[in-house]
């Protein structure tokens, strides 16, 4: 039976946080109990429950969600996820399935040691499966491998159908193929309740990889220098980049703020047969910032993200006990951040370089932006296979760049600070002839860009009446109909669902 | 029955060009005058149009004047309650985000003229608000979520403003019709303090809700004939009686209801309407005797027994009502149609309806409430 976390349990105050300390946006959004559910029995159960009640329900694995997606459900229930963690198989079953509940981390160390196989998914290990994978998941693999979705051979997802009644439905591509399809691209939150990933085969672990950073610190940078770095980067992912033989190699710009004292170039490679046997490729990609003289000096430590606070004479800092690395805490409601992406089809343009270096070199009184950045990843190789346009929902599969947008603080009075920082580069950005005059403003798919990613969600893309292209494409009509099919009700929703 | 007095707009407007600049309209002869001791005529009109309410006084002889327009999202219904006017809109976005909205007007309790208080979004999800009522003690609003498939309930501060969404009962559930794919609430009243009548266009119901601390929750549901479409429901005066229009199958719905208990019994009587629309409502006599349905293509007076029943109609009144309302007075009932307000007098001993009078010339009028 799932354990019910409601507003007197003194667990409640620490489990209903997001990650992101800005949600619920205000109290009376919020929500009024938490479910953790231990097998699919339990969330079953659960949801029939919440439904029967009237409630809303919104869904939690790891909780990374960008937006208030499912930290804003007024007075309903939450239902985390995030004990459903297993990893295997099934008796007589060779397909092996990864629990929603699943932190990317613990995924890659269990598929790894059982079975000597890997995802290719996200960069940070406490990132749960269910949204990361459902959304795309991509990550130092994908170049090789292609995203997570991709690999997804079946789901077994919670519906509610039209009476209200919950069902469980094992998806593959022989049975609610087209639920199956919806649920490889769209994002958490839009059909039902994911509580396991099928996956037919998985790629093989690499044995090793190789790993580099470049340095570059602002003291030493000049427009002129960033420019090339920049351009570097770009063009050999749009060039070079695209030969098999390098997609091995996943390469990020971490474009922090000039505030930060430091921009990195950082590579991950290994050949296919994942030995680093042969480091042509990334001996090639390292030499190309050799004029620019990285710098050996260490960047320092991330400092805290949370002030000190003084009792006494001396600073100190609380801390859930739950939230401790001790505890094995995952650190809810620390941070306040705000997210932005696009995908690019070509290099960065002069327009677009100088852009970035305006905002990354801009200051605002009274904002700390030494922990803004424009993360730049590499993108293309095996994610641009064209197979998976059919198959899945993601449609962006002709870039050779993704980028990230970030900015993180911890001062709520720093909140129109950080977002107008974000808002003014990111609209900058996209303000030139590279966009149609009538999607300025927006990385609008077209020769240039195809539009967003739905695991780096943005609200404020919901100026744009078209904002569901930048994230669906052509998909979008497909992904109503499966919606309207699987969920007539819009028992699920958030700010960026599927509309009903 | 004909139409004897029915008026084209254009020859309408050819009589009507030499009456006063403020857009007088009507027919003194169309309004019953009231006679009884105690009970007022209303003074004051509003009526909801495509962005924007109209607001008309209304002489003792029952001429409308229009006095104000004032912008309004979608007023698809509208309720009085204590010098305010609450309205719900019925839009599919709200700030960016899927969402009806609600707003709240200040009275003018001697000219009638409105001043907006507020405006604020209904739930995520919660869009194309159909209806909403105001709880006796004027302390909150439910709404009726006919696109979002919920109930909301909004506290009202002293001030007459609203107050942001504080409960919602999210309904699932279906019909064989093809309007019912899903829930679609379509209409709310208050019973006594506390309690709130609903229909369900979508999954054939009616429905019982509590309010309690700005939370709703179910009491009781009665399931009505499939495919029906329950999606207007009226009270009787003292509340033994819950009447019921379907919009999908014409028919009109009589059921028990029990107050003190909290229960809504089997529907007891079915009858059915003169015509066969995709939309239905009712509006009640203040004193209980009578009550009037309208499926689109006219409207019909049930005499109402003393057990609640209807007994057979009298003659249908042929005019395509949208939406009726029976004057607080009794002595008139008003109702809309596709570009008019139309006033007809109701008989004072047999209830029976007179020549429907065109009151005033509105395009497309949703709402109406009168005061």
């Amino acid at each position: 039976m799932a354990i019910l976390v409601s507003r007197d349990d003194v667990r409640f105050s620490n489990l209903k946080r997001a990650r992101n300390a800005r949600w619920p946006a205000d109290p009376a959004e919020g929500i009024s109990s938490v479910a953790l559910c231990l097998d699919s029995k339990d969330t079953a159960e659960t949801l029939q429950q919440v439904i029967s009640r009237g409630q809303r329900p919104t869904i939690r694995s790891g909780g990374h969600c960008y937006e208030d997606f499912f930290a804003n459900n007024p007075n309903g229930t939450l239902i985390d996820m995030s004990m459903m963690n297993q990893v295997g198989k099934l008796p007589n079953d060779q397909r092996y399935r990864v629990g929603v509940g699943a932190s990317l981390g613990q995924a890659y160390q269990d598929l790894y040691k059982l079975y000597n196989v890997t995802l290719p998914g996200g960069t940070c290990d406490s990132v749960g499966a269910g949204g990361h994978v459902t959304g795309g998941g991509y990550g130092f693999l994908s170049r090789l491998y292609g995203t997570t979705t991709d690999w997804v051979s079946g789901v077994d997802i919670l519906t509610v159908d039209a009476k209200g009644k919950v069902a469980l439905r094992p998806c593959t591509e022989k049975q609610d193929p087209d639920l199956l399809r919806a649920c490889r691209g769209a994002g958490g939150g839009n059909f039902g309740v994911i509580v396991d990933y099928i996956f037919d085969k998985l790629p093989p672990a690499p044995q090793e990889v190789m790993v580099s950073t470049m340095i570059f610190p602002w003291a030493e940078m000049t427009e002129e220098k960033f420019a090339k770095i920049l351009d570097t980067f770009g063009n050999y992912f749009a060039t070079r980049g695209q030969d098999p033989e390098t997609w091995g190699l996943f390469a990020i710009i971490d474009g922090s703020h000039q505030a930060s004292g430091f921009i990195t170039v950082s590579a991950q490679f290994c050949n296919p047969d994942g030995t680093c046997k042969d480091t042509k490729v990334l001996d090639e990609f390292l030499a190309l910032f050799d004029p620019y003289k990285p710098s050996a000096v260490v960047p320092r430590p991330p400092y805290s993200n949370r002030p000190a606070e003084g009792f006494g004479p001396h600073a100190m800092t609380r801390v859930l006990w739950a939230d401790t690395e001790a505890a094995g805490g995952v650190r809810r409601g620390s941070s306040r951040s705000k997210y932005k992406s696009a995908y690019m089809k070509k290099n960065f343009t002069a327009y677009e370089i100088k852009v970035f270096y305006k905002h990354l070199t801009r200051a605002i009184p009274g904002v700390d932006l030494s922990r803004s950045v424009v993360e730049i990843d590499s993108y293309g190789g095996a994610m641009n296979r064209k197979e998976n346009l059919e198959k899945t929902v993601a449609f962006q599969r002709s870039s050779v760049i993704k980028l990230q947008l970030m900015t993180f603080w911890a001062n709520p009075a720093e909140d129109e600070g950080h977002n107008t920082w974000l808002r003014d580069f990111y609209k900058e950005l996209y303000s030139s002839p590279e966009v149609d005059a009538a999607h300025q403003e927006t990385p609008f798919p077209g020769e240039n860009y195809e539009g967003c990613y739905i695991n780096y969600p943005d609200k404020d893309m919901l100026d744009y009446s078209y904002w569901h292209e930048l994230y669906y494409g052509p998909n979008y009509e497909f992904l109503k109909q499966v919606k309207k099919k699987y969920d007539p009700n819009n028992v699920f929703h958030h700010a960026m669902s599927i509309r009903a | 029955m004909k139409l004897p007095v029915w008026l084209d707009r254009r020859r309408f407007l050819q009589i009507m060009g030499g009456m006063s600049l403020l857009g007088a309209v009507g027919s003194r002869f169309g309004w019953a005058v009231a006679t009884e001791v105690g009970t007022s005529p209303p003074k004051f009109a509003y009526i909801g149009g495509e962005r924007e309410i109209h607001v008309y006084s209304i002489t003792a002889d029952g001429r409308f004047f229009r006095r104000q327009t004032i912008a309004s999202a979608h007023p698809a219904a509208m309720a009085i309650s204590r010098g305010n006017l609450y309205v719900a809109n019925r839009v599919s976005e709200y700030g960016n985000l899927p969402r009806g909205s609600v707003e709240a007007f200040a009275i003018d309790a001697r000219t009638g003229l409105l001043e907006l208080n507020n405006r604020l979004p209904l739930s995520l999800s919660g869009i194309l608000p159909q209806d909403l009522a105001v709880a006796p003690d004027g302390r909150s609003v439910v709404v009726a979520v006919y696109g979002g498939g919920a109930y909301n309930v909004l506290s009202v501060d002293q001030d007459g403003r609203l107050a942001r969404v504080s409960g919602i009962l999210k309904e699932t559930g279906s019909g064989p019709h093809a309007l019912q794919a899903c829930a679609h609430p379509s209409a709310v009243t208050f019973g006594r303090a506390g309690s709130v009548l609903t229909a369900d266009q979508g999954s054939d119901r009616v429905s019982l809700l509590s309010i309690s601390e700005s939370q709703i929750t179910v009491s009781c549901r009665c399931e009505v004939t499939a495919g029906s479409g329950p999606s207007s429901i009226a009270l009787a005066p003292g509340g033994r009686s819950l009447y019921v229009a379907h919009s999908l199958n014409g028919s009109v719905s009589v059921f028990d209801y029990d107050s003190m208990v909290g229960r809504i019994s089997d529907c007891k009587q079915t009858v059915p309407a003169s015509h066969n629309g995709e939309m239905a409502v009712l509006a009640m006599h203040p004193s209980g005797k009578t009550l009037y349905s309208s499926h689109g293509k006219g409207i019909q007076a049930w005499k109402i027994a003393a057990s609640g029943s209807l007994e057979a109609p009298g003659e249908v009144t042929e005019v395509p009502a949208i939406k009726l309302h029976a004057t607080p007075d009794g002595r008139n009932l008003l109702a809309l149609t596709g570009d008019a307000v139309l006033t007809i007098k109701i008989n004072s001993g047999t209830h029976a309806l007179g020549t429907p009078v065109t009151a005033a010339l509105v395009s497309r009028p949703l709402s109406i409430a009168t005061l």
